[in-house]
């Protein structure tokens, strides 16, 4: 199990990274051009060097996503595609920048002229690359596209547009002439590929190999499923409380998975997972064949409590929240040393409150708190809080996004500090 | 919104924004040089 990097050395790299080829240009030890033709440079190489980092981000490598979890890598991701296509766009107008205010049309030739240029072509097709790819991924509600067509669609095209974007800069690029910016550039398309090759081909068939297999599929209540997995050999897991896993359940392509957290503790030699019915996948959840092959790709995510923190507890689910939340309880119940746990868990209905045996009696034996309510709300928030000291608390909160906000908001007011506060966005909008 | 989403969003912009500055930077070498 890899836990990743620390952010500030994260932070660190990625900054180092994106303004490394900005370092290598002044490093050429070339006279710098106009100021708007350094500007168009800058732009472009910041713009390549975001662009090939974004291989590094996509979610999947726990070196990167294992400490800051899948939510933050994923927020980089996106704001830095944005970033990467603005820059990208403001690359070419920069070298006709001084005429686009004073005569827009003789700057708009000029525009058009360098363009067409024989010698542009792989830039053009670079460009409009990474357009699609960065409009399909903000609209990719809107226009209908399946998550899984465009998770493929996405990483094809990404790789497409940064491989057209290093043959621009090797053929038309000042600096990018120089051999160690040219190495850079060479040696980050090659990293990007092998990323996309270990998790797009290498890493699914190893995690195929692993021979897990659906042991159980039983219902939990209204539109809830519990799915269990096993493997002959019987090896359990090697993970923490509260991470998920990349499921494929039978033989799907290896971009065709869905993440759901696992439910079970550690140890168990049994993968639990629930399963709400909601999209395509998981309306034919019931129908599971017992035995049937299931790729997993696990461990992920950062929503895990550090075993040395001795802060109480307090843990928050909402609906289908409840699975890694479920994971956390039943590894504290089995510690002997774990001290206050207090679980408010809301749904609903009733019968959504899954588990609620198994809850009621673990709380009883270990002396956990459990508040079970239909709605969840700040009052309930409060009395879970009673006695404990919101300075050593710690909140692990699971849920709708809407519901994680409002409860990390509520939580702040009853006096927990943000640091204490740990969620895992699976939606970055 | 919850001060630790704040937060996170603003370590996204922090990020970002340095390599925004690197860029300006760079560009206003043809001033200085």
């Amino acid at each position: 199990m890899t836990r990743g990097l620390p952010p500030p050395l994260l932070a660190a790299l990625f900054v180092l990274a994106a303004c490394a080829p900005l370092l290598l240009a002044v490093a050429s030890g070339e006279p710098p051009e106009a100021l708007q033709a350094e500007a168009g440079i800058g732009l472009g190489l910041a713009a390549l060097a975001l662009m090939l980092l974004q291989f590094a981000h996509s979610g999947r490598l726990e070196t990167i996503a294992g400490r800051i979890g899948i939510d933050r890598t994923m927020r980089v991701h996106r704001s830095a595609g944005i970033a990467l296509a603005a820059m990208a766009l403001l690359h070419p107008l920069a070298f006709v920048a001084p005429p686009l205010f004073t005569n827009p049309e003789l700057a708009l030739r000029g525009l058009a002229g360098m363009l067409r240029a024989e010698r542009m072509q792989s830039g053009v097709i670079a460009l409009a690359l990474l357009l699609v790819v960065v409009a399909a991924s903000l609209a990719r509600g809107r226009i209908g596209l399946a998550y899984q067509r465009w998770r493929a669609l996405h990483a094809a095209l990404g790789l497409a547009a940064a491989a057209f974007a290093v043959d621009h800069a090797l053929r038309v690029g000042l600096y990018s002439g120089s051999a160690p910016l040219r190495a850079f550039w060479l040696g980050g398309l090659a990293l990007a590929g092998s990323a996309l090759l270990w998790t797009w081909a290498i890493k699914p068939i190893r995690d195929a190999r692993a021979g897990w297999r659906v042991a159980s599929v039983a219902p939990l209540g209204p539109d809830y499923w519990e799915v269990t997995l096993h493997r002959p050999s019987g090896a359990p897991l090697s993970f923490a409380a509260g991470q998920f896993a990349w499921l494929a359940f039978g033989r799907r392509a290896p971009w065709d998975d869905n993440p759901f957290s696992i439910a079970s503790a550690p140890g168990d030699p049994r993968l639990a997972f629930v399963i709400r019915e909601a999209g395509d996948l998981t309306r034919r959840i019931g129908a599971l064949p017992l035995g049937s092959p299931v790729r997993v790709d696990a461990p992920h995510g950062a929503f895990v409590l550090d075993p040395s923190d001795r802060r109480a507890v307090l843990l928050i689910a909402g609906g289908a929240g409840i699975a890694p939340i479920l994971s956390i309880w039943r590894d504290l119940a089995a510690r002997p040393d774990a001290g206050a746990v207090r679980l408010v868990y809301g749904a609903w209905t009733a019968e959504r409150l899954l588990y609620r045996d198994e809850l009621a009696r673990t709380a009883a034996e270990r002396g956990f708190g459990l508040f079970l309510r239909v709605i969840l709300d700040a009052s309930i928030l409060r009395e879970a809080l009673t006695g404990l000291d919101p300075n050593a608390t710690v909140a692990m909160v699971c849920g709708p996004t809407p519901m994680m906000l409002a409860v990390a908001a509520t939580l702040e007011r009853l006096g927990l500090p943000p640091e204490a506060i740990r969620y895992e966005r699976f939606d970055y909008d | 919104m919850p001060r630790v989403e704040r937060r996170m969003r603003t370590g996204v912009r922090l990020l970002l924004g340095a390599v925004w500055l690197a860029v300006a930077l760079f560009a206003l070498r043809a001033l200085v040089l």
